[in-house]
């Protein structure tokens, strides 16, 4: 079993990340308010849960081109590289959330969906999401080993960020019910793993505005 | 273009009413004199030359269906790096036939018109450029279609010189049994959505449909975006060169005489792979569809097969029996990417928990093999690398196709950065038995072949050409438990 899937560890952080931020969804439901700002348990659940999906075939990746008694160890350097980008994102969010604690949450939405259209039809954005299969040597021992393996993480995580950021900077802000954080999840995975999910890059653009005309209208 | 020839499932026209036989091009034209079916060829791409770029059916469109400069309807489809390569190709060769037969019969050409095929794996003359593409004119004295303008093709092959039997052969291609697979393991690549370079390559198109490409074609110009020099070298010119069809058409009779080995070779049953569907364009500029399952058997579904069709006599010793990743475990590898331009050796580090596996790699029950991993370039230098494992000849790569692979723009399914694959198993037991297999002094050696010389002429260095570095992110060696083994 292991053996055949290398990431089940992955993957069990994934689905509890996911009910990480259900039981959260649930709790803000519940509360007396409903506020918008960052919250960094809430942005480590939301990087673990969305964006590590996309990026399992870059820790087979690693698990493959390691000798055995390294594969988990790669693995898991690996993974924390790319984490720990996502996680210097958060200190954007908090910024960010800093900055609007004072505007309106629907005005944020509408202004963060805006941005997000924006920037799918951006040559960064598409050469981002074509680069998502991109390697880098990884030696066989040693501390060359560990530094390619985080050099691959810090690269992927970097491009993932590049590829994703005003999505995820907006649900790192604002409240968002779980269902449309799991449709974005759907999204950054089929755009980054899938050829349709490719072409869809552009007719993103108008999920996300149409989106933003919804809750300018109807909040 | 019209799409109102568009249908479900090509079944052919009156074209089809005999079986065609695809000849080896020196065996119609073994001397100076002009060979009807030959002729009939360069006048055909006279014709299509003439057409505007915009008809489909020109030669500068049949070339861009393949790969180009530019981009338009149907353009840019090629299959390469993926297991639809030779179904892909196949497809392209019958209807180029179609429309160079329409021009054939028109002209009042030989009523059995097939496409030619150069098997160049065969001792000179044949293993040079055909004479018809090296004769500057035609028998009316009009231009040869067929010969190119100097530089068009490397200087060595346009001028005579003959290919390296180690460049020419598919003894390792006709050594797999399974056309699925990764790298060494396969014929035909491996499991991949239908796009133009990925990295799932099977055998026979890296060695020889890649190095062919590589040593006719020649070094281009840097950077060069245009389809004037080394035309093979670069998918985007290649089939503007008239021998590129005689090229695939030999790559897809080997095909044909893969299959007819036995030994449990066939082709996929993967209704993935079967029901794939690629468009292309008829003689009457109509656009047809065919599904890959619509083009397996030659003679019953396109009518034609090859002069030979004789199942290649393997002499190599069998290979051993393989499982299929993620069995396969990295035993040893250079420790830092290697950048050459000119002949380079490099250390194999083997950690010292790998060191029993490779020591048991000339083992029986174990397999082994060499890969070459994230290789980096501007473009395809236009020459070929030799690799050698402890002084052991392993192979030939090309970097055909890499300026497409490591474009940023273009899409790709895979990891950018080209990969060969090498079965080595055999050499790791002849370097065992030779003493030669040491886990202390493992070294892989890359060596850039010059092109060919005009014979007669002096051989250029490599410091002569001023090659352009390449980049080999990792070349490594993984052991890979047999079948027996479990």
């Amino acid at each position: 079993m292991i053996q055949r899937y290398p990431q089940w560890w992955i993957a069990g952080g994934v689905v509890a990340a996911w009910a990480g931020l259900a039981a959260t969804t649930l709790g803000h439901a519940l509360g007396p308010v409903h506020h918008h700002g960052f919250d960094p348990v809430h942005w480590t659940l939301m990087c673990v849960a969305m964006a590590v999906p996309p990026n399992l075939p870059a820790v087979r990746h690693v698990y493959a081109n390691s000798i055995r008694v390294r594969r988990q160890w790669a693995s898991g350097v690996y993974l924390a590289a790319y984490l720990a980008v996502w996680l210097g994102l958060g200190g954007i969010a908090y910024l960010v959330g800093l900055v609007t604690a004072d505007v309106p949450e629907r005005t944020v939405a509408v202004a963060g969906l805006g941005v997000a259209a924006a920037w799918q039809v951006t040559r960064a954005k598409r050469r981002a999401v074509l680069a998502c299969a991109r390697t880098v040597p990884l030696p066989p021992a040693g501390r060359r080993a560990d530094a390619a393996c985080v050099r691959f993480g810090l690269r992927q995580g970097r491009r993932c960020v590049v590829s994703c950021w005003p999505l995820m900077l907006l649900m790192g802000i604002v409240a968002v019910p779980l269902a449309a954080m799991a449709a974005a999840a759907v999204l950054m995975y089929a755009e980054e793993r899938t050829t349709a999910g490719r072409r869809l890059v552009g007719s993103a653009v108008v999920l996300f505005s149409a989106a933003a005309t919804a809750i300018a209208v109807f909040g | 273009m019209t799409s109102a020839a568009q249908s479900d499932h090509y079944d052919g026209n009156s074209q089809e009413d005999q079986v065609r036989v695809r000849r080896d091009v020196w065996g119609l034209m073994p001397g100076a004199d002009w060979d009807p079916t030959v002729l009939a060829y360069a006048k055909a791409v006279q014709v299509m030359q003439a057409r505007p770029a915009t008809d489909p059916r020109s030669w500068s469109y049949q070339g861009a269906i393949h790969s180009a400069f530019v981009t338009g309807p149907l353009m840019n489809q090629c299959q390469h790096g993926t297991w639809f390569f030779l179904a892909w190709h196949r497809m392209y060769l019958y209807f180029f036939e179609r429309i160079v037969r329409a021009n054939v019969d028109a002209h009042g050409g030989p009523a059995d018109f097939a496409l030619p095929y150069w098997n160049y794996d065969q001792p000179a003359p044949a293993n040079t450029l055909p004479l018809a593409f090296r004769t500057p004119a035609l028998p009316d004295g009009s231009a040869n279609p067929l010969m190119l303008a100097p530089g068009g093709r490397s200087a060595g092959i346009a001028g005579g010189a003959q290919l390296r039997p180690q460049d020419t052969s598919s003894a390792a291609a006709m050594l797999t049994t399974a056309f699925v697979g990764r790298g060494p393991l396969s014929f035909g690549g491996d499991v991949s959505l239908p796009v133009r370079f990925a990295r799932s390559a099977g055998q026979l198109e890296q060695q020889p449909h890649n190095i062919i490409h590589t040593v006719v074609g020649g070094p281009r110009p840097r950077g060069a975006t245009d389809c004037r020099i080394g035309l093979m070298t670069d998918p985007r010119c290649a089939a503007l060169d008239p021998i590129f069809w005689l090229h695939h058409a030999n790559i897809d009779r080997l095909w044909v005489t893969w299959l007819a080995q036995g030994g449990g070779r066939s082709d996929p049953t993967d209704a993935r792979w079967l029901n794939q569907r690629f468009t292309f364009v008829d003689e009457h500029g109509a656009l047809v569809n065919l599904t890959v399952a619509d083009i397996l058997d030659t003679v019953s579904q396109l009518n034609y097969r090859y002069d030979d069709q004789t199942p290649a006599a393997v002499t190599a010793p069998a290979p051993r029996v393989m499982r299929m990743a993620p069995d396969e475990e990295l035993v040893a590898a250079t420790d830092q990417p290697v950048t050459l331009a000119g002949p380079v050796t490099a250390a194999l580090v083997v950690p010292g928990s790998t060191r029993t596996r490779v020591q048991r790699l000339a083992d029986p029950i174990s397999a082994a093999y060499l890969a070459v991993d994230d290789i980096e370039a501007a473009q395809n230098p236009g020459v070929v690398y030799d690799l050698l494992l402890n002084d052991a000849y392993v192979g030939t790569f090309s970097l055909f196709g890499i300026e497409l692979m490591n474009d940023p723009d273009r899409d790709h399914e895979g990891v950018p950065g080209l990969r060969h694959t090498f079965d080595v198993s055999a050499i790791v037991t002849t370097l065992e038995a030779d003493g030669r297999w040491d886990p202390d002094e493992l070294t892989v050696t890359v060596v850039p072949v010059a092109p060919a010389p005009v014979p007669g002429a002096r051989a250029a260095g490599l410091e002569e050409l001023g090659l352009e570095p390449i980049t080999l992110g990792r070349i490594s060696l993984f052991a890979v438990e047999s079948e027996t083994a479990a």
